[in-house]
């Protein structure tokens, strides 16, 4: 029998309870707190950091796809056969 | 006593009923009161109206068999599948065999040549091949055309100064320009690459007209372009054995990378666009996920009033 005292995170609708779970915190520690504090805490920090994380980003995404095609079409490409053609 | 009901039915309790919708759509017919003799007689109706339907659709495309040119066969082209670039060395091959054969008809005049810089070409390589065409330019301070060696921002020249010298010259038919000739037919390398490989004899009764050649992937199957690709037709510069074959593969696609030069950007951007949409596609689940997880996890039970 559920009791009719209603706990802090329970809802009255009339005789409809609804019960929320309570709110869960995880608690930040070592690395991610001090990222919080150090980048997200100021905005010209933040700003920073973002704009610093989509060039780094950026960067490593390409690298990484164009070494995937690079490496799929190995010997197909100008670059792979122009040795061949270009005089000293 | 509400939280031992809720073991027993589950949730049952809470799922809407597809039955009573169903009864209740039902209720909607205003075929309910017809008599019985009415809704019978509808129903055969409309089973023989389907049935004849069937029945024509199954006679017309029985005799589909109409026309007579063929359609190409798909090929293992090399530039098949979704990451697959060009293969330049077949590029530059073809447009060996476009300088070589097909050039004296066709123009390829949406080609400039500096588009070969990198593709097929070295930029020393081009400045020289563009330098042994003449080029008519001008008018100079006298108000004069004059013609001057070529440069690389030219376009590639066309064989005649205009269609009805190119009609003129092959009994009427037109050479079509063939920059973008791959795209401009259906199946477009396949196509070309069965048309330049398919010429045969003409059937019994086939009449082929002065200048007509007999070449069943050609609509009406008489084309007004004599074979022009047999084995040896050139030697490769780089060795590479001219069957006809290897030349018309090389040819189509040459012209495949003529109607389509972004192709190999398109192919290295394909991989991007999966990996940033993958990216996104993780962040978005993971936020509908975080967000709803409040909703989800929270439990509705009934407390009657004591
Ligand atoms: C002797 C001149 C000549 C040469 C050389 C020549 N063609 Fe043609 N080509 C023609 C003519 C003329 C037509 C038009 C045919 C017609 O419409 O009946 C044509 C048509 C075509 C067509 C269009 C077919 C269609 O579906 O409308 C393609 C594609 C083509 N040629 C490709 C080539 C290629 C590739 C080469 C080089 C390997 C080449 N041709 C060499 C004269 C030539």
């Amino acid at each position: 029998m559920l009791a009719c005292e209603l706990n802090p995170w329970q809802i009255s609708l009339g005789s409809l309870v609804v019960c929320s779970a309570p709110e869960i915190y995880i608690k930040m520690a070592g690395i991610a707190s001090t990222v919080y504090n150090v980048i997200c805490r100021r905005s010209s920090t933040f700003a920073l950091a973002i704009i610093a994380g989509t060039f780094v980003f950026e960067r490593t995404f390409d690298t990484i796809s164009n070494q995937i095609f690079d490496s799929y079409n190995k010997g197909k490409q100008w670059k792979d056969i122009k040795h061949k053609y270009e005089k000293e | 006593m509400a939280a031992s009901l809720g073991r027993v039915c589950g949730s049952g309790l809470l799922k809407a009923s597809n039955g009573a919708l169903f009864n209740q759509v039902s209720t909607f017919s205003t075929a309910r009161d017809w008599a019985k003799g009415r809704k019978t007689l509808l129903a055969c109706l409309g089973v023989a109206t389907g049935g004849a339907g069937a029945l024509v659709y199954a006679l017309e495309s029985s005799v589909k068999a109409e026309g007579v040119e063929l359609h190409a066969p798909n090929y293992a082209w090399d530039f098949y599948g979704h990451l697959s670039s060009f293969d330049h060395a077949s590029l530059r091959r073809g447009w060996e065999v476009y300088k070589n054969v097909c050039s004296s008809c066709h123009s390829l005049k949406y080609v400039a040549f500096r588009e070969l810089i990198g593709v097929t070409h070295t930029e020393a390589e081009v400045k020289e091949m563009a330098a042994e065409y003449e080029i008519k330019d001008g008018p100079n301070d006298q108000g004069e055309y004059y013609m001057r060696p070529g440069k690389p921002s030219d376009y590639v020249p066309s064989p005649y100064p205009n269609e009805e010298a190119a009609r003129a010259a092959n009994n009427g038919a037109y050479p079509p320009d063939l920059t973008y000739i791959v795209n401009a037919r259906h199946n477009g390398e396949n196509y070309i690459f069965s048309l330049l490989t398919g010429y045969c004899d003409p059937p019994a009764g086939v009449v082929l007209m002065d200048g007509q050649y007999y070449n069943p992937y050609f609509p009406g199957g008489a084309i007004g372009m004599a074979q022009v690709i047999y084995d040896e037709v050139l030697d490769f510069e780089d060795g590479t054995p001219a069957t006809a074959s290897q030349v018309a593969k090389d040819v189509v696609s040459f012209l495949t990378w003529a109607s389509n030069p972004e192709f190999d950007t398109r192919k290295r951007w394909f991989i991007k666009a999966v990996g940033i949409f993958t990216l996104l596609l993780t962040v978005t689940y993971y936020m509908k996920r975080h967000r709803w997880s409040t909703i989800k996890s929270r439990k509705i039970v009934f407390a009657p009033k004591k």
